[in-house]
């Protein structure tokens, strides 16, 4: 468009003058004006006059991107395919001059092309799968009253320091420093109606949950000598894979499907607590052997990998992020951030992956990879939040063996009160740290309300669990 | 434009400058019509007329069920711009488009049941999870769960979340033909009300896919099903045509615009008048119904010869 037009860009004139708004002007577009006659007599006052008629577009409407109403490029351009479009073969000439640089090939041809799927959950689609999905997935149960008994007695016992909790929450959410008073150069993005930019999810729960842990290591140091017993890691990947099969039910006949699944997970964990000694079992054998008899949860007419997308190009392998000599392998609890999921039964099932994930992997490294029943069960803890919301979980896991539904089962607790029926979503109630807490709210005394204590009792006592 | 100028022309002006495959999934008369193109199609162009709303599909990889932004094309037609690719809005075709409120489209699965799936008599059944409007319709539509993927459908009358329904091509003993249900037509028993049927099996639904509309099964004739249409015309299809069972989903759709606040907000800019003057012109004429159409070995189109007789 540009080469058309001369290098010389002609602006409004009007009067013989430059007109006043002709910064705002594009100087690509080109439309002759005429003069205004403010001051005249006759049937010229206060319209045009001039050779040209008011035009409404201009004569070179094809070369000039005339769009006054301001209407986006809706239309597919020509270059879309030819952009889009790989040529394997210019890339493998490419290689042949270029060193070190590695073609991209069809993805039939890669060496991590397998014929047998494997279906995929990442970090990102973690949360989309919800948590009935994610139980009869991981072959899991539910048990009823809420978390164990030792957490709920910790829960009580432990001293709970209001006041300093009450100031993280402060300094996190009132006092955090706004980007927009030290901006010189207006690179923060602003919104139409905030004066100020207040503190976002993203920036408010990283340090409102370190602020915790931080509490929390500093009880431990004054009342026990196990600080150093245990390890506080960042993102830390973690990979597994497993088979799960499902049986038919009656009359169901679906198209290019097979009832034999392999399922990977790959997640990346906020924080994870690692400890010298494993985490003491929740359950009893006498309650291990009693899940035999419970059903898994029915998530019909769905399949188990529902919606998961499956890849035929895939390293099968299972990592727990750090090497076998590390002398803290153990995990105790693993924290999540949560601020982009828009939904408590989403979360739930994150926090189930996370858990199976990191759990799955050091039973395979323990025990070897052949699906078997556990000699040593092997316990976790997992808190998420948005900074706002907590839910609590622990999680037992009892077997390996996931191709059928009967046998052995593993156990889960959670904080919120659940009943059989999972599918209502009301019953997945998080525990909240405040309703509300901004510097707009002026008519009360703090600028915050509804703060609940039971938010750091419940974070304190998984993460003092086995220590005092 | 000057009198003369037809649909044909339009026709070619634009196969002259884009290439069938490059519009938009919204313009149905100007593209190359596959079967899998069809499904893509939403609404229709009347009477070679061009500028409708917009949808970016050719971003999207594979099948989503996230609502899509729509733009605006303010009845102009699509230019392309001297010594490059792109594709702009240029000059008005068409009046009376302009504005409107905001909208989402939502990808609404045409084909219950695909042909492969018809052939190879499969069966399962799919959970509704929410039914709610739509901006690019007049019916109502459902998401629904099946056993490998989530997808939108158009919802019938009786369909609430939490419903069951099945898609099935395999005749089963003691089968419910239910509202909501999608069946082959040669499976549903005579005298049953239609929705969302087929022309072409495997093709999409093309007729009684608008509020409150619906067909009639009349009487089967081998391998051929006869069917009324909801404009009283009769078709005769073959017995793989899927079809849904029910009448579509109104909701809260009118007939008649309650004000021209209404209008502005679907996109109607005020006209000319010429069609409220009262002359002979502008009546509508009561035409007898047409004779049946059969699809499959003749052409469609037969109008003057069916309307002489």
């Amino acid at each position: 468009m540009n080469s058309v037009l001369p290098k010389q860009h002609i602006l409004f004139v009007q009067n013989g003058i430059q007109s006043v708004f002709a910064k705002s002007v594009s100087p690509s577009v080109v439309i002759p004006c005429r003069k205004r006659v403010y001051y005249g007599s006759g049937k010229h006052k206060g319209g045009m006059i001039g050779r040209y008629g008011r035009r409404k577009y201009p004569p070179n409407w094809r070369a000039v991107n005339f769009n006054p109403a301001q209407i986006p490029k809706a239309w597919k351009p020509l270059d879309w395919d030819e952009k889009n479009r790989i040529d394997y073969e210019y890339e493998s000439k490419l290689a042949q001059y270029i060193p070190g640089y590695k073609p991209k090939v069809p993805p039939h041809r890669r060496e991590d092309h397998h014929d047998e799927p494997m279906h995929a959950i990442d970090n990102e689609t973690c949360s989309s799968y919800g948590f009935p999905q994610a139980l009869a997935l991981t072959k899991s149960v539910v048990v009823e009253g809420g978390l164990p008994a030792k957490l709920q007695e910790l829960q009580k016992s432990l001293p709970n320091p209001e006041d300093k909790v009450i100031k993280i929450m402060q300094n996190a959410l009132l006092f955090d420093v706004d980007p927009c008073m030290v901006d010189t150069k207006n690179a923060v993005k602003r919104y139409k109606f905030d004066n100020f930019r207040h503190p976002t999810p993203e920036r408010y729960c990283p340090r409102i949950l370190k602020e915790f842990v931080r509490l929390c290591d500093a009880h431990i140091c004054r009342v026990s000598d196990k600080y150093h017993d245990r390890f506080n890691m960042q993102n830390l990947p973690c990979k597994t894979w497993f088979q799960r099969a499902e049986k038919t039910s009656e009359n169901v006949d679906i198209l290019d499907v097979s009832y034999d699944w392999k399922v990977s997970i790959d997640v990346k964990t906020f924080m994870q607590l690692l400890s010298k000694n494993p985490l003491s079992l929740f359950a009893t054998p006498d309650e291990v052997e009693e899940t035999k008899n419970r059903e898994l949860v029915s998530i019909y007419p769905k399949l188990l990998i529902h919606s998961i997308k499956p890849t035929h190009n895939y390293t099968p392998e299972h990592t727990t992020g750090f090497l076998e000599t590390w002398h803290k392998p153990h995990l105790h609890t693993m924290v999540l951030n949560t601020t982009n999921d828009h939904s408590s039964k989403k979360t739930m099932g994150r926090m189930l992956f996370h858990l199976f994930c990191a759990l799955h992997s050091r039973a395979v490294q323990q025990y070897g990879e052949t699906p078997q029943v556990l000699a040593k069960p092997l316990a976790a803890q997992a808190i998420a939040s948005d900074g706002r919301q907590f839910y609590a979980m622990t999680f037992q896991l009892n077997t390996t063996d996931l191709k059928d539904d009967s046998g052995v089962k593993n156990m889960v607790w959670t904080s919120a009160p659940l009943t059989d029926d999972l599918q209502i979503e009301d019953q997945y109630t998080p525990t909240l740290l405040f309703d509300e807490c901004s510097p707009l709210l002026s008519y009360y005394p703090d600028y915050y309300h509804g703060y609940s204590p039971d938010a750091f009792a419940t974070f304190q006592a998984l993460w003092l669990n086995d220590v005092l | 434009m000057a009198g003369g100028i037809t649909s044909r022309w339009l026709r070619q002006f634009v196969q002259s400058s884009l290439r069938p495959n490059q519009l938009c999934a919204l313009s149905v008369t100007f593209r190359a019509q596959t079967v899998e193109t069809q499904s893509l199609c939403t609404s229709c162009n009347k009477h070679g007329r061009f500028g409708h709303r917009l949808v970016k599909l050719w971003e999207q990889p594979e099948y989503t069920t996230k609502p899509l932004p729509v733009y605006r094309t303010g009845g102009r037609l699509p230019t392309k711009v001297q010594h490059s690719n792109e594709i702009v809005p240029g000059r008005v075709w068409t009046k009376k488009l302009g504005g409107g409120d905001s909208r989402e489209w939502h990808w609404v699965d045409r084909s219950r049941l695909t042909a492969e799936e018809v052939n190879a008599k499969s069966y399962y059944q799919e959970k509704v999870i929410k039914v709610q409007h739509d901006d690019s319709r007049s019916g109502m539509i459902a998401l629904v769960a099946g056993p490998k993927k989530e997808r939108w459908i158009l919802a019938t009358e009786t369909m609430e979340a939490g419903t069951i329904i099945t898609n099935s091509a395999k005749m089963i003993p003691d089968a419910e033909f239910v509202d909501g249900d999608a069946y082959p037509v040669g499976m549903i028993p005579s005298g049953t009300r239609i929705c969302s049927l087929e022309f072409v099996p495997g093709k999409g639904a093309q007729i009684a896919r608008s509020a409150g509309n619906y067909g009639t099964i009349l009487r089967k004739e081998g391998v051929r099903v006869i069917i009324k249409m909801p404009s009283g015309r009769e078709i005769n299809v073959d017995e793989k045509c899927v079809a849904v069972i029910g009448k579509v989903a109104a909701g809260s759709h009118s007939t008649k615009w309650g004000s021209p606040a209404q209008k502005r907000a679907h996109g109607i800019r005020p006209g000319s008048g010429r069609k409220k003057m009262g002359d002979d012109r502008s009546t509508k004429k009561l035409t007898p119904v047409a004779p049946m159409v059969v699809i499959g070995d003749k052409k469609v189109l037969q109008r003057s010869d069916a309307l002489e007789e």
